[in-house]
């Protein structure tokens, strides 16, 4: 009963406080009433009397302080009761809220959003048993890449050698096209030895996933593990599909199982839609790449398995691993020289810990430098939101110290109104926060249509407002209202009362240079912000402008794999060389040609080994380049320069003898100073004649170091139409007007393919210099937002300053002190604010140069015009800024300032 | 103010506000006054302490309050003893009883 009764007056406290408040406030009244009278009847004056009772009776304001925490609803009632308070603060002074509220917002949802893709890009691991114990494991190759691919006993002696590894499983990617060729839908497929599943510890939702037993040569039947996703997306999560017969590039695959919810692989860019026993590749045919050979799992001289994850066992770490793992490699090489030998060697083996997902290889480092770049772009812009709100604050203490001046004299306590002054930051971080949800959603919106360095496409991860960013934002939001609130709410509460009663302000001085020290972290912080959004801006343009040693302009690209629907070998050859003479047959089409592989395609080269007759490499020198299969015509239709010799023709066929074109790189090395046209070089055993050299074509980045470079015809090794193909076309106009025209080709000659890229050449560029663009968009944004802080900021101090010295000014104007010496002198006092913060910036933002370089094109990370530029805009904006309260004070009327006061 | 007035002990002012009220239901002031008067001054009772007692002795149900009117016919809140603050009563005063006898005994010694 007691405690019931208990609960009830609680709950009734904190529902309705005001009722509460009413009562005491008339308890209390009363109270002084009685005391009054009984004063009067003592014989004092009413006045006095009642001036008397207040006295002995002492603060009200405490009295209710003291009894509300009589009401059982302790700090919860007064933070119910500060809300309520921050609420009539708000309402009276809607501006300020609002602005608080929208630079907050957009500060927080920044934040958020670039959390929001670290978390899914960097901080998350994949859903398996224990991934801190899994490590991945590549060879090095001799030409110093640290990731190249494994041949099958490798793998198996890896695996079985190892007392460091409980266990190791290998998988690589294959594209799949599933279902009946005519409805089919892409999809990455994975071709996993039979252990993956186990090792991993990943299990079904449904059915079953793959065991070792189902990974064998010729199984009677193949069998494929669908995502959760693929599943979902794919098949409308139909649960009859498990245990049905699907085709995969046009061969039979019976569905086992659907995998756990949220597992698809350890790769952050190639997400899995379906797992394959490896030993199933042969049965996709050639599309299976590596794969498709049954004899290549006999085979140690070959590479094509892309990644091996082995499971740590408790005791071992990862050194002990690597050395180990080095020593086995070690050990086979020189067990196996011949077949070490065919793949050019292999020096020694990388064992990588999984730190979250695997990211795109060769491009880990980019990709982490680049999200801390948006990170710390970001963050500089909520510090600088949150200067700001600490000054306009400090500038609010000053409007309110009488108000803040009384409440303390009444006898409110100094924690009492801190506490209130924090919570209004908080209230207003909080609403803030809410905003910045908000905001962050559109923001990962729009960025969804940027990539990551390493191809990783922001729609493709799952970005989004999950519990670790919503604790994210809500967090930040906490911390950025300590952050502006706490300074500015010790300096209202400090200082003598009297003077603050008076009409000066509480804390009276100490607020001017804490502003100023304010302004310099603003103009610091944005100077930094500038700088970087000058220094992508002109990295944008000097891509853009770069010599790619082709024409783009009026190309377009058509991109198709013959394999995913199940041609041979002969159809493939047949199908491209009817397309080819159809495409070119259209009007407005100039020339147009096939390549395995085109410009910023993303995706790697083939290498090979080569000699070259006549010349003999240094002892440790690799001869290996890269190759490229095209069709005639193909440099022509590219716009390549073609600087000697001759492009390949369609005379250059099976029957004839082998040609190559060469770039310019390759002509350097081998044959110096002199013509390589004429001379022959082999691959392997075939010996192929330079029949040109062309200038080096720009392949994957722009500024990046050329590599040796050979195209060969297509005719003359034909098994390339059984992989990916680009039709590449020159058109005479707008190459977008012909999309729809090369489409329809395709699908009159095939109406099963499907095409995984058709667009302009132009947009293809575009993609390869996404993380350009997205920093840049990101940086011009939140660059001018940082600009219009700093300018409202040095506004609010200036017209601050000038405020508190309008006597002084008055006086002055009235000795006669002409107009531009006040105002030169406002200007002047802010000079050395600026000027701190410029020289802060300019430190911050070269000591930061190290990060921005590896995105920059053309320019440096200290470039001095941007610097300068930059410095100079923002002493223009600060200028400005100051000029308009400076006017003011030089306009002051001394009569009616003096009079005023 | 010549006389420095010694503070009410710690819960010896929620004990004396049941005792009041188990006479008749009273007001603040009235309360206030009774302590005052009785106690000759001796007793000073700080009004802030004096609503935080009795908001939490309603709290705890042993005391309920009512809007009345009183004789010069103005509102007031009167506060009267329930059962459980009788019960209460009882309990404060024995306990008393024992802490002042124990209290006298540690102080007639030597």
């Amino acid at each position: 009963m007691r405690r019931f009764n208990d609960l009830a007056y609680r709950i009734r406290a904190l529902l309705t406080p005001r009722r509460l408040e009413r009562e005491l406030a008339e308890e209390l009244d009363y109270h002084l009433e009685r005391e009054v009278e009984k004063l009067v009847r003592a014989g004092l004056a009413p006045d006095a009397a009642r001036e008397q009772a207040r006295r002995r009776l002492g603060s009200a304001a405490r009295q209710r302080d003291q009894v509300r925490w009589s009401w059982g609803v302790g700090w919860v009632g007064d933070l119910l009761g500060d809300v309520r308070l921050v609420g009539r603060q708000i309402r009276r002074n809607p501006g300020f809220a609002a602005g608080a509220i929208l630079t907050l917002g957009l500060g927080i949802g920044a934040n958020t959003a670039i959390f929001s893709i670290a978390e899914q890009s960097l901080l998350r691991s994949p859903p398996v048993r224990d991934p801190g114990r899994l490590a991945a494991l590549y060879t090095t190759c001799r030409r110093g890449e640290l990731q190249c691919s494994s041949s099958w006993p490798d793998y198996i002696d890896y695996r079985d050698m190892s007392a460091t590894f409980s266990g190791m499983t290998a998988y690589s990617p294959v594209p799949l096209n599933v279902g009946a060729p005519q409805s089919a839908r892409l999809g990455l497929g994975l071709l996993v030895a039979g252990d993956y599943f186990s090792l991993l510890g990943v299990g079904a939702e449904r059915g079953r996933v793959i065991q070792p037993a189902d990974d064998v040569l010729g199984a009677a039947e193949t069998v494929a593990v669908l995502s959760h996703r693929f599943w979902t997306d794919a098949f409308g999560a139909d649960p009859g599909v498990v245990g049905q017969v699907v085709r995969l590039n046009d061969a039979p695959f019976r569905v086992i199982g659907v995998a756990a919810e949220g597992f698809d692989g350890l790769d952050l860019r190639t997400r899995a839609d379906v797992w394959l026993p490896i030993k199933s590749g042969p049965a996709l045919g050639a599309s299976a790449g590596g794969a498709s050979d049954p004899e290549v799992f006999d085979q140690r001289g070959t590479r094509w398995i892309g990644t091996l994850v082995g499971r740590l066992e408790p005791d071992a770490s990862i050194a002990q691993a690597q050395d180990e793992m080095e020593r086995i490699a070690f050990a086979l090489g020189e067990q196996y020289p011949d077949e070490r030998a065919a793949v050019g060697g292999v020096r020694g083996i990388t064992v990588d810990p999984l730190r979250g997902y695997i990211l795109p290889l060769g491009n880990e480092d980019t990709l982490r430098r680049f999200i801390f770049l948006l990170a710390g772009v970001v963050a500089i812009t909520l510090l600088l939101a949150a200067a700001n709100l600490a000054n306009l604050l400090l500038a609010r203490a000053t409007a309110r110290g009488p108000e803040i001046g009384i409440r303390l004299a009444v006898g409110a306590g100094r924690g009492r109104v801190m506490r209130q002054l924090l919570t209004e930051s908080l209230v207003l971080a909080l609403i803030g926060g809410l905003l910045g949800l908000a905001v962050a959603r559109s923001m990962l919106r729009a960025l969804g249509a940027f990539e990551l360095p390493g191809g990783v496409s922001i729609a493709d991860l799952a970005v989004g407002l999950n519990p670790r960013v919503l604790g994210f934002a809500l967090g930040l939001s906490f911390l950025t209202a300590v952050l502006f609130g706490l300074i500015p709410a010790l300096h209202t509460v400090r200082g003598d009362l009297a003077g603050t009663v008076k009409g000066g302000s509480p804390g009276g001085h100490g607020h001017a240079p804490l502003r100023k020290l304010l302004v310099s972290v603003q103009v610091g912080l944005c100077l930094v912000l500038l700088v970087g959004s000058g220094l992508f801006l002109r990295t944008l343009r000097n891509s853009l402008d770069a010599s790619l040693g082709f024409e783009p302009d009026r190309v377009a690209v058509a991109r198709f794999n013959l394999a995913l629907i199940g041609y041979s070998e002969e159809r493939g050859q047949t199908f491209v060389h009817d397309l080819l003479a159809d495409v070119r047959a259209l009007p407005g089409v100039e020339s147009a040609s096939l390549s395995t592989l085109v410009p910023f395609q993303g995706g790697g080269f083939r290498g090979t080994f080569v000699t070259v007759d006549g010349y003999t490499p240094r002892p440790d020198e690799e001869m290996r380049v890269d190759w490229v299969l095209v069709e005639s015509d193909f440099l022509r239709t590219l716009g390549a320069s073609l600087l000697e010799g001759r492009e390949l023709r369609d005379t250059d066929r099976v029957d004839a003898p082998a040609v190559a074109v060469i770039n310019r790189r390759m002509a350097e090395l081998y044959w110096p100073g002199r013509s390589p046209v004429g001379s022959m070089f082999s691959m392997g055993e075939t010996p192929i004649e330079v029949v040109g050299v062309v200038d080096n074509p720009v392949w994957a980045a722009i500024g990046e170091e050329p590599t040796s470079f050979i195209f060969l015809s297509q005719d003359q090794l034909p098994s390339a139409s059984n992989s990916f193909l680009t039709l590449v076309v020159r058109t005479t106009g707008d190459p977008d007007a012909y999309l729809p025209q090369i489409r329809d080709r395709f699908r009159a000659a095939e109406p099963g393919l499907s095409l995984t890229t058709l667009r302009a050449m132009n947009d293809q560029l575009g993609t390869a210099l996404m993380p350009q663009r997205m920093g840049s968009t990101l940086l011009v944004m939140l660059g001018a937002l940082a600009l219009i802080l700093a300018a409202v900021g040095i506004f609010g101090v200036v017209s601050y300053t000038v405020r508190r010295q309008r006597r002084d000014i008055g006086i002055r104007i009235a000795m006669g002190a002409p107009g531009g010496t006040i105002l030169w002198g406002v200007l002047s006092d802010m000079a050395m604010p600026v000027g701190l913060g410029l020289a802060a910036g300019v430190a911050a933002a070269l000591s930061l140069g190290q990060t921005v370089e590896t995105f920059m094109f053309g320019i440096s990370a200290a470039d001095p015009a941007t610097f300068i530029g930059i410095g100079a805009l923002l002493i223009v904006v600060a200028v400005v800024a100051s000029l308009v309260p400076a006017r003011a004070a030089a306009r002051l009327d001394p009569v009616e300032v003096l009079r005023s006061d | 103010m010549a006389k420095a007035r010694p503070d009410m002990i710690k819960g010896t002012l929620d004990m004396l506000i049941l005792k009041i009220l188990s006479l008749e239901p009273m007001h603040g002031w009235g309360i206030c006054e009774r302590i005052q008067g009785i106690s000759e001054d001796e007793l000073k009772v700080n009004q802030g302490s004096l609503y935080a007692s009795l908001h939490r002795l309603t709290r705890e149900g042993w005391i309920r309050s009512e809007w009345r009117v009183t004789d010069n016919n103005r509102r007031a809140r009167y506060y009267a003893l329930t059962r459980a603050g009788e019960r209460q009563l009882g309990v404060e005063t024995a306990q008393w009883a024992r802490l002042s006898s124990a209290v006298h005994q540690i102080l007639a010694t030597g």
